[in-house]
Parts: structure tokens; C-alpha cells; sequence
């Protein structure tokens, strides 16, 4: 996880996309307590309220809840249900990006298809 | 009130205007962006919150209790300034001893401690000290006061990048553990860009923006694309600067990006871009 | 907080002023020492009279004052602490290092004196009292409080010039300052000379010692006039300290 003060995307949105990496590739674990607002805020150098403003959007979307008194834990079956969101935003934030470069450099839809297929069975 | 209140504070140096009819207020346990460009007229600010120097006309409020002449509201305050106003000959040491008597939160034990991280010796007096470790030295101070406001001018001047980033960890960490006001005046923009909440920027002795960081960065984008395409979309816009290469444009705008950008790019401006806008003559 | 203000400038000045006392007693012990050289190498019975020692007093203090100002100003601003206690505190200062090394002069001289009689009167020390007052050289215990009294009240003026000059300095330019360091030697010693000479014959001069002498009561026989003098002056040295000081600010800013 890294946060980019350059990049167009705000800091709160890059910790909680960070956050959900870590919960899907298996570095936080379900059930699992997460690093500290202090934590997050220190090593990334950023702010606590825009830590915790990152953290409260997957406390919101139900990825994460707040034990009192000890912190942040992460959800049984959070993997699952960030799975499903990020397929259901994958079309948006991959497919229509790909089509729209595809379309600039006058690939074809059977050539992308090959693309695609070579690329899975590497 | 909480916080401190900046009424309409103006200061002249003979004919030039340093500060310009100036309201602000830092609220509690906020990080603040002080920026402006060399001779904006930060340093006079912070100077006449802490009572080093007299405003021509206004008022300073801290937590209710007038700034100026009030020992009670300075003690709620610490400034750590370019200038070095400690004794040349006194060692650190001593320096901190005094500081515990002036301000009793002064926590010498972590001071003894940052002291150590920052590998500062504390028998050297004042004078012995390069820049960078006099810098050091007064955030080692700032650090450990524990009043309720704290104003960092040009903290890390002189510091190389290792310490730079040690600072701003220690300030963070002490930041999320007991929260208190911290005003950071910088000219390191990008450096502090994660770290405030608010930022000031000041102009020629006004204040052209307060506000929070979010709303600040969402002020502004940048289009970019084939010079023509860039014009009829800029057309009703409020442009603050173009850059142009070849027949490629780019304008910085102000207010919230159009949906309709068809060959155009559309990128977010990030805090150093638009300081660098909005602050350019 | 004028209390911590007043406990750091004590502490400040301590380690000069121990200084001072062993460079003043090693000092008057050297004379010692050699004024009994002279005796015990000859048969002539020599009188070595040492007088002024509080006129160094007088200038070591005018001198701390005079130096310790901006010094001050700086540290107490740095922490926080109003012009107003600033000036409280210096106030304070004033008359306890007064107080004090009036006590500790008058304990040295008394010291001395009780020796050199002791030991055969070959060193014989005298303050600026005994000066003014010829006739009331006494060392019965009222005449050494009376003593006492006029060195607190002599001390106590000049650390209150001393300020002055110091925070007038500071608010003053470069150039101004220069002017005046030139120009009162100036005035003093080449001007007034020459006016006194060619025109008016001696009569600024002599009027100007007369205000002293009436000031210090000193052909009058009375001291208390010294005590009035320097009750107004140091008043008047700390109100227009004060009113410099209460606009002063940090310099290049």
C-alpha cells in the first residue's frame, strides 16, 4: 500500500482502496484486528482525521467495525463481499478504459480477445 | 471561545502593508497549512498572535483572552520562529530547564528522548549549533511544551531528508495521541500536503483562502488537450493560468469539472499546482 | 509569570557577580599583600589608601544592566511572557542585586577595615560616603546603616540608568545610537570646553557640580538628600524605561 500526494485521487479514498487490497490479498485478515488510525497515520505520513475518514467508508460499507476499546477488526466474509463489489465495478473502472484505448489505437474486438486469452494462460 | 481568533488585524511597515485587514481562526486540535510565498506576511502574523510584535489596528483572541500583553493567553502558546531568540551562550540543557519553569507541560523527559532520536547534544549551547540542528532543536522544544497551540515557522529549515522525515512522523504520532492546534508555515509544500487538514494561503498581506484541504483541492482542475478543443470547453470558465506546448494546452480552472470532456483530459490540481496558481503575480 | 522572569535574571547574573567579588577580593588582597611589603621593607610606616571600590560596584552594575537587556527581552518573548512582567521582574531585579551588594560591600569594607586595624592600619579602605561626607566618617552602627542606605540607593539608580540606556539602545537605529555615542563625548569634552572658555567662564560647569552637591547633600552634611535623589531618578530612569519598553518589538522580524 502507498499513498501518492500527486495523485489526483484523495488521500482518504487511496487508504481505504489500500485497506481493501490488504483485505482481499489476505494481509488483514477476516476477523483480525487492522493497524491503528495512529498507526496508519504515521507510517503514511498523513493526517488522522483523513485516516480515519478512509477507514469510516469500509466501516460504513460494512468491510470493517469498531470493537470499543481495542479498534478496528475486520468483518467475517468481508472478502467475499469486497469481491463482489469490486467485480461489479470492474467493468467500469477496466473493461470501459480498456475499449476506450482499444478504440484510439484501432485494435479490434477479436484482437483484445486474443490479448486477453494469451494473457490468462501465462 | 476555543481557538484563537484573528480580528482584523492589520500592520504597515512605513508606507508597505504587511498585513491587510486579516480575519482567521484556528479552531482546536487542527493542523494548519500557513502558506505563502516569501514576504507574504506569515512571519507578521504569527509574530503579533505572540505578542513579539504590536498590530496597527485589530485584535488577537486566545480562547476568548486578548493575545496581546496577556501572559495567560501567551502561556497557551508557543512559537517556533526562524529567529532564534534563546540565549548564543546557554546550553540546550539549561535552555530546557528554563522552558519547564515558563511553561509547565514542558515534558523534559520527552524532550531528553527526541533529543536522542534526533542525535541533538544538549551540552552544546545555542551558538554551536548548525542550522539544521538549531532547527532541530527548537522542534525538540515546540515538540515537548504541550500547550494547546503551537506555531511551527519554517520547522524543518536546514533539516536533510532523513530528519525531515523523522519530524513529521513524531509530530504525527504525537498529534494522534494527544491532538493540539499546530499552524505549520512552510515553503515545502508538498512535503505537508498529507499532513494539514486546513490550509491558509496568504497574498501580499491578505488572506486569499481558508478553508479545508478537501474543499481546497476540489477548488480547482486542469483540462488539457488540443489548444482549439481547450478553448471552447475554458470558454465560461474562470481560468487562473495556461500553460501551452505546441498546439497542446493546458488551463487550470476554478470550479468542478463538466461531465462532457469528449478528447479532453481532465486531472485533479494538487496543492503545490495550485498554490502556485493562485499565488503567482 | 514575572516571578519566573525575575528567578531567570538572578540566575542569569549570579555567575557574573561571583566573578566580580573574586576578581574584587583578589584584587584587594594583592594590595594587601604588597602595601605590607612596603612596610616590612622599610622603617617608614606607609598608609595605603584604597578608596572607590564601590565606584567599580557602581559600574559593574550599570554595565550588567546596561548588557543584559536584550538578552532578556528576547528569552522572555520566546517564552511567552508579557513586556509588562518583563518590566516587573527587572524592577525586582534591580533592587535585590541593590540590596544585596550594598549588604556584601559594606560586609567587605567592614571586613578590611577591622583587619587593617588589626594588623597595624596599612591598608585603609574608604566607600564613596566616606568621600562625600568627610565628617561623618563613623563607624558606629547607625552611620553604617546610613552608609548602607546611601549605596542601595546609589546601586539602585544606576541599574535603573543602565536599563534605560539598554532598552533606549534597542529601540533606537544604528545610526541614532552611533550618533549619541559620539556625539555626548562630543559635547562633553570638546564643545562645552570651548563654550565655557570663550563665553560663558566656567559657570555651566561649576553649576552643574553645584546641582551634584546639592543633590548628595554633600557640603550640606546631608545624606538624606542623596536618598530623595536617588528615590527620582531611579523613578524617573524606570518610567521612561517603561514607556520604551512597552512598544518594543522583535527586531528583523
Amino acid at each position: 500500500m502507498q499513498i501518492k500526494t500527486d495523485l489526483e485521487k484523495p488521500i482518504f479514498l487511496q487508504i481505504a482502496e489500500g485497506i481493501e487490497d490488504a483485505i482481499l490479498s489476505g494481509a488483514f485478515e477476516e476477523g483480525k484486528q487492522i493497524p491503528s488510525i495512529t498507526e496508519f497515520s504515521i507510517t503514511y505520513k498523513i493526517n488522522p482525521a483523513t485516516a480515519l475518514k478512509g477507514i469510516n467508508i469500509l466501516v460504513d460499507a460494512g468491510f470493517l467495525y469498531k470493537k470499543r476499546g481495542l479498534g478496528m477488526f475486520v468483518t467475517e466474509g468481508a472478502v467475499k463481499e469486497l469481491q463482489k463489489k469490486r467485480k461489479e465495478q470492474f467493468y467500469m473502472n477496466y473493461i470501459a478504459v480498456l475499449i476506450e484505448e482499444a478504440k484510439r489505437l484501432y485494435i479490434t474486438e477479436s484482437e483484445i480477445k486474443s490479448m486477453i486469452e494469451s494473457g490468462f494462460h501465462k | 471561545m476555543n481557538g484563537i481568533e484573528v480580528k482584523k488585524v492589520s500592520k504597515y511597515y512605513g508606507q508597505t502593508c504587511a498585513l491587510n485587514n486579516i480575519s482567521l481562526t484556528f479552531e482546536k486540535n487542527k493542523i494548519y497549512g500557513l502558506l505563502g510565498r516569501n514576504g507574504a506576511g506569515k512571519s507578521t502574523l504569527l509574530n503579533i498572535i505572540t505578542n513579539r510584535i504590536f498590530a496597527d489596528h485589530g485584535e488577537v483572541f486566545v480562547d476568548g483572552l486578548r493575545a496581546e500583553e496577556n501572559d495567560k493567553a501567551q502561556s497557551n502558546m508557543y512559537l517556533m520562529s526562524e529567529k532564534n531568540y534563546y540565549p548564543d551562550k546557554m546550553k540546550l540543557k539549561d535552555i530546557f530547564k528554563w522552558t519547564k519553569q515558563f511553561y509547565r507541560n514542558f515534558d523534559m523527559e520527552y524532550a531528553r528522548q527526541l533529543a536522542e532520536k534526533f542525535d541533538l547534544n544538549c551540552d552544546k549551547s545555542v551558538k554551536q549549533l548548525s542550522t539544521g540542528y538549531l532547527s532541530i532543536f527548537k522542534l525538540v522544544v515546540a515538540l515537548s511544551v504541550n500547550t494547546p497551540y503551537v506555531f511551527l515557522d519554517e520547522p524543518v529549515l536546514g533539516l536533510d531528508a532523513n530528519n525531515r522525515d523523522l519530524f513529521y512522523r513524531i509530530l504525527l504520532e504525537k498529534y494522534s495521541i494527544t491532538p493540539f492546534t499546530i499552524v505549520i508555515s512552510t515553503h515545502l509544500i508538498e512535503e505537508i500536503t498529507s499532513i494539514i487538514e486546513e490550509i491558509i494561503i496568504i497574498k501580499n498581506g491578505s488572506i486569499v483562502q481558508s478553508e479545508s484541504m478537501e474543499e481546497f483541492l476540489g477548488k480547482g482542475y486542469a483540462v488539457s488537450g488540443p489548444a482549439a478543443l481547450v478553448d471552447s470547453y475554458t470558454a465560461d470558465k474562470q481560468i487562473i493560468a495556461t500553460d501551452t506546448l505546441g498546439g497542446l494546452k493546458t488551463a487550470y480552472i476554478l470550479g468542478k469539472p463538466e461531465n462532457r470532456t469528449d478528447g479532453l483530459e481532465i486531472s485533479n490540481l494538487n496543492l503545490q499546482k495550485l498554490f502556485i496558481q493562485m499565488t503567482n503575480s | 509569570m514575572y516571578q519566573v522572569s525575575y528567578r531567570y535574571q538572578m540566575c542569569e547574573h549570579r555567575k557574573i557577580i561571583i566573578i566580580y567579588y573574586c576578581i574584587l577580593i583578589g584584587v584587594v588582597t594583592a594590595l594587601f599583600i604588597s602595601s605590607a611589603g612596603i612596610i616590612n621593607s622599610g622603617d617608614i610606616k606607609v598608609k595605603v589608601n584604597f578608596n572607590g571600590l564601590d565606584i567599580a560596584t557602581i559600574i559593574f552594575l550599570f554595565m550588567l544592566s546596561r548588557y543584559s537587556f536584550s538578552g532578556s527581552f528576547g528569552m522572555m518573548l520566546q517564552n511567552g511572557v508579557s513586556r509588562i512582567s518583563l518590566f516587573k521582574s527587572s524592577l525586582l531585579t534591580i533592587l535585590s542585586l541593590s540590596f544585596l551588594m550594598a549588604v556584601i560591600d559594606k560586609l567587605i569594607y567592614t571586613a578590611i577595615n577591622l583587619f587593617a586595624s588589626i594588623s597595624g592600619g596599612s591598608l585603609w579602605v574608604s566607600c564613596l560616603f566616606d568621600e562625600l561626607y568627610p565628617s561623618l566618617q563613623s563607624t558606629s552602627p547607625t552611620m553604617v546603616i546610613i552608609s548602607f542606605i546611601f549605596s542601595f540607593f546609589l546601586y539602585m539608580t544606576f541599574m535603573a540608568g543602565g536599563m534605560f540606556i539598554a532598552v533606549w539602545f534597542y529601540r533606537i537605529g544604528k545610526s541614532a545610537k552611533i550618533a549619541i555615542c559620539v556625539g555626548i563625548p562630543v559635547i562633553l569634552f570638546i564643545i562645552l570646553p570651548i563654550v565655557e572658555i570663550n563665553f560663558t567662564g566656567g559657570i555651566i560647569t561649576s553649576a552643574f557640580w553645584n546641582m551634584i552637591d546639592f543633590m548628595y547633600g554633600s557640603s550640606a552634611v546631608k545624606p538624606m538628600h542623596s536618598f530623595i535623589t536617588g528615590l527620582l531618578l531611579f523613578l524617573l530612569f524606570s518610567g521612561i524605561s517603561w514607556l520604551l519598553l512597552r512598544k518594543a518589538v522583535v527586531q528583523n522580524n
